[in-house]
């Protein structure tokens, strides 16, 4: 009975998960955009001044965990898209 | 034969080749080693790198791949008789398709989770790398037209699976609002989803919606620009989640009827077992089973997005080597055993639902109209439909009529979805391209964007014959399949390097199916492209690619297997 539960759950579980990847894939789009515009002046942009940047670094740690995960991704950024695939 | 004894014989051959080559090609070629850190681990992210059970990822896997392809693939290749479909879903499923989902699973594995066409590129050049992303946004347009017209057919055929459908998206609207605005409980959301569910296929029974093939063109393209550009939690998530409850529900009482109906002594095959090897399949003209079986065919046999799905998410959450067998290999032998399904429900009262459209066939005629016949009169997924509630009368006593609804809701649902997905796809694909080629920032609207996509989709559905779109939908997946294929081959020997022939196992299933796809392109195009200027060029293009794709392989072919060393992650 067990392994027909685990074959179960991760058939559900894969709906569940498809099903929330949209939402995620454009939260993380709208979080590294976000991030991009607020740590500006690490980039060269002096918007926000460079001292309230510092100031909200503390509160930025999930956003900059997310742009290293973009700069890391970024040759297989297709591979995203293309993950979300559910042609057959 | 009985669809107990296919049935069985599937199983049968599926155990005992999973446990002889399958295993073989994991110690011998994979060199599956439940010690080396899996990616999961090592880059262990607890959002899309997470360890699961393998049994989970098996159902995660599985549930991925399947969808409309394994069902309307065998419908319409029952035109060369049951036998040499199920071969090739066999044959084709066992030394090609599964070793193709397990390597690209196992190569990416091993590269940190990147897809199979970064891996492309890291191992022939950054050309092949380049050309896929060309070649998705043409595979994207026929995905359009192939589903669109699958789907439009089924709405003329099962008008209550229209109403059902239609319905069905509401009901998805309900759920996300209900679940994000009102916030109210997941289960309880989940159970009034489900009892909607059921609603609407008694409605659609009740009030069927009939309209012509071109209306429904119009509404579908209409909803598809809509769907693709609203935000995702409207429509998308809660009908997604929903889907899982219809796929999975159809699935095990289609299973359960179908070995029911054999033991009672009601599973006998109809229809013939072997018609000519030039049936007319493809555009209605007389097609050779070699090299056109793998257009046709998909899924169930092989299926070249499949390697996207194994290298995207399957490859992230995989916990130990030694599951990958399971997953990659496995999944795609459950999926050649919902085909063998298929296949069986047709054969055995694919007659009745001839007869039922007041068709006369018998074994002499069945190659020349079966499939022109079903996809003009009957319906290339009805007659699957059909099939299906007739088993689930003979098993359970249902109803045909809802039995045949609840059929065409389900592969409509599935198809419905791929629909908006591939349109939201292309969107992104398309705004790239202008992007790359600075093109006028007005093409990069995300309505122009999606208007281009899906117009020119429609409009080879609405000019096109069935059974032309579907062999080059099929065509551009397949080549995909090849393109992953080679890929392995070259990763299998130049960085793997297994001992003895075991190179061969996959060098040569590649090379047959490079070549299998090509030698089908080049004759889809002279026979049967040639009737649309639009399906020839998108076929041109993708036989471009496939050329430059073979030459690029050739020459890292021909570099010494130390110049890989580096390569290895």
């Amino acid at each position: 009975m067990e392994p027909i539960k685990n074959f179960l759950k991760g058939f559900f579980e894969y709906f569940k998960q498809s099903s929330t990847e949209y939402i995620e894939f454009e939260l993380r789009e709208l979080e590294n955009v976000f991030a991009l515009i607020l740590m500006a002046s690490f980039i060269g942009i002096p918007s926000p001044p460079t001292t309230l940047v510092l100031r909200l670094m503390p509160h930025m740690v999930k956003e900059i965990k997310v742009m290293q995960q973009r700069a890391i991704d970024l040759d297989d950024v297709f591979a995203e898209v293309a993950g979300m695939f559910d042609i057959d | 034969m009985n669809s107990a004894i296919t049935i069985f014989l599937a199983g049968l051959i599926y155990v005992v080749l999973y446990h002889t080559y399958g295993k073989a090609l994991q110690n011998k070629v994979v060199k599956a080693d439940p010690n080396r850190p899996t990616p999961a681990h090592k880059l262990y992210d607890g959002v899309d790198y997470v360890p699961a059970h393998p049994l989970v990822l098996y159902g995660h896997h599985f549930a991925s791949i399947a969808g409309a392809g394994p069902i309307v693939g065998p419908a319409v290749a029952m035109a060369w008789g049951w036998l040499p479909g199920l071969l090739w879903v066999w044959f084709g499923n066992v030394f090609i398709g599964a070793v193709h989902d397990y390597l690209a699973l196992m190569s990416s594995v091993r590269y940190d989770g990147k897809s199979i066409q970064w891996i492309a590129g890291k191992l022939m050049s950054k050309r092949t790398s380049m050309a896929f992303e060309l070649y998705v946004w043409f595979a994207l347009i026929l995905v359009i037209a192939a589903f669109a017209n699958v789907i439009a057919g089924i709405f003329v055929k099962t008008p209550g699976a229209a109403t059902a459908s239609i319905l069905f998206l509401l009901i998805a609207v309900i759920l996300g609002w209900l679940l994000y605005k009102v916030q109210i409980d997941f289960k309880v959301g989940t159970i009034i989803g489900i009892v909607l569910l059921a609603l609407a296929i008694y409605i659609g029974f009740k009030f069927p919606i009939e309209a012509s093939k071109q209306v429904w063109y119009i509404f579908l393209g209409l909803y598809i620009i809509v769907a693709s550009s609203l935000p995702v939690w409207i429509l998308l998530q809660p009908r997604d989640y929903l889907n899982a409850y219809i796929l999975w529900f159809g699935l095990a009482l289609g299973g359960i009827a179908f070995l029911v109906v054999g033991l009672k002594g009601m599973g006998t095959f109809t229809a013939p077992a072997y018609t000519t090897w030039s049936a007319h399949v493809v555009g209605g003209k007389p097609s050779p089973f070699w090299p056109t079986i793998p257009l046709v065919i998909a899924c169930g046999a092989l299926s070249g997005f499949h390697s996207l799905v194994g290298s995207g998410t399957s490859s992230k959450q995989l916990d130990n080597e030694l599951h990958g067998l399971l997953v990659g290999y496995g999944g795609m032998f459950t999926e050649g055993f919902l085909s063998t399904i298929v296949i069986s429900s047709i054969a055995v009262y694919g007659i009745k639902v001839f007869q039922d459209a007041n068709v006369a066939i018998n074994f002499q005629n069945w190659a020349q109209i079966y499939a022109p016949m079903v996809a003009s009169k009957i319906g290339k997924v009805t007659i699957f439909a059909k099939s299906y509630a007739y088993g689930l009368h003979d098993a359970f006593g249902i109803d045909v009529k809802a039995g045949a609804l609840f059929a065409s809701l389900w592969v409509s649902a599935f198809a419905l979805t791929t629909l908006d997905t591939a349109t939201r796809l292309g969107r992104f694909a398309w705004q790239e391209i202008i992007e790359m080629v600075k093109g006028p920032e007005i093409l990069k609207n995300k309505w122009v964007a999606s208007f281009i996509l899906v117009f020119l989709g429609i409009y080879l559905a609405w000019i096109g014959k069935w059974l032309v779109i579907w062999p080059a939908f099929s065509g551009m997946n397949q080549m995909l399949a090849s393109i992953a294929m080679m890929t392995a081959s070259l990763w299998v020997a130049k960085v793997q390097r297994p001992a003895g022939i075991w190179k061969w196992a996959v060098l040569i299933p590649a090379l047959f199916l490079w070549v299998t796809v090509t030698a089908a392109l080049i004759w889809f195009l002279i026979y049967v492209g040639k009737g649309s200027i639009w399906v020839s060029i998108i076929t041109i293009v993708g036989l471009a690619l496939n050329f430059l794709l073979v030459i690029d392989w050739y020459h890292a072919w021909k570099k010494p297997a130390e110049e890989y060393q580096a390569a290895t992650a």
